[in-house]
């Protein structure tokens, strides 16, 4: 799961909760719904299969992605597959920050997130 | 009383202690070597616990019988556990396998007379250990079939022409020199002549082998 200490806040996008590379791969992986690692270095030219696998590899060890042993065409491969949609993901992330946040703040927490809720739906 | 007159060195009680602290911080050593996979390191830390068990013999020489019994027998625990936690991660190597019938791998095993496992890690990894040659998932699907070719036909070589690795460590070690590793020279050039040098020189190029532009040099 997301490691609270890797957050950054100041970042856009996924890459507040991922790394740069972490967060193209579950881009294309949320795209093609399930990917080889050959098929993900395809799409971000950029990275080599090397770091395409060892990101994958680091993916699959946080429980944001998983993968399955292809064996067809007489070769074997690891085909990989999300754990969940980007939503899922991201109520799996704002779980572990806000149970981190009501640990320390308590109701400060509870409260403050009444608040937001009941801005937006005024909105 | 509390000292012992050792050879020529003194030792007080405490120095026992001392010397079996020494073998423990050793042996922790060698086992992180090993862990991380550092050979040289790990042969050159057993060859200085070679050592401080022969130096420590020496400071031990003339004391008391009943602490001398002691010592030696914590050195000879603390080697048994080396040894059994060094075995036990051997094992934790082998325990991602999965027993596959597919037909690149059947065809090379019956091709090369050898027995193929594959490891379920995505790391790239091929070696040897007891007659069967092991390859990872992660190797696998980076090479194209006629260059697993060439890395099975290199271990292949290993398996059946290097030298024993664990007599030729125990040799160096009590020999206090390192391994050669003109092996790995001679494992490629016969991997070239069977699978073909281009094969060979691709699949040290995609897998990104330490030294692999050293070694297709030496293939040309």
């Amino acid at each position: 799961m997301v490691k609270i200490e890797r957050i950054s806040l100041n970042k856009q996008g996924l890459t507040k909760f991922f790394s740069p590379n972490e967060a193209r791969i579950m881009k294309v992986l949320w795209e093609l719904s399930h990917s080889t690692s050959a098929e993900i270095t395809r799409e971000c030219k950029d990275l080599s299969l090397p770091c395409v696998a060892g990101t994958l590899d680091r993916l699959v060890k946080s429980g944001f992605a998983r993968r399955e042993i292809d064996q067809s065409e007489n070769r074997v491969r690891y085909i990989y597959y999300p754990t969940g949609d980007r939503r899922e993901i991201g109520v799996k992330i704002s779980e572990r920050i806000i149970e981190s946040l009501i640990d320390t703040f308590g109701d400060a927490t509870i409260d403050t997130l009444g608040k937001i809720n009941g801005r937006r739906k005024n909105e | 009383m509390n000292n012992f007159y050792c050879f020529t060195f003194c030792l007080r009680e405490s120095g026992m202690i001392y010397i079996l602290l020494v073998s423990v911080a050793l042996a922790i050593i060698c086992l992180f070597a090993y862990f991380l996979k550092r050979r040289h390191e790990f042969l050159l830390a057993n060859q200085i616990f070679m050592i401080w068990i022969i130096t420590s013999s020496i400071l031990t020489m003339g004391c008391n019988m009943f602490h001398l019994i002691w010592v030696y027998l914590g050195i000879i625990i603390i080697c048994v556990l080396l040894l059994g936690i060094l075995k036990l991660l051997i094992n934790l190597r082998h325990s991602n396998l999965i027993i596959s019938s597919i037909e690149i791998i059947s065809v090379l095993e019956e091709h090369f007379g050898v027995t193929i496992k594959i490891l379920d890690i995505q790391r790239i990894r091929a070696y040897t250990h007891r007659g069967v040659i092991y390859l990872s998932i992660g190797l696998m699907e980076r090479l194209e079939p006629d260059e697993i070719k060439a890395v099975v036909a290199h271990e292949t070589y290993h398996l059946r022409k290097s030298p024993n690795k664990f007599i030729s460590s125990i040799l160096a070690m009590i020999s206090f020199t390192f391994l050669r590793h003109s092996d790995e020279y001679y494992a490629d050039r016969f991997a070239a002549e069977v699978s073909g040098a281009s094969n060979l020189k691709n699949a040290l190029r995609k897998l990104d082998i330490k030294d692999y532009s050293k070694r297709i040099e030496q293939l040309s």
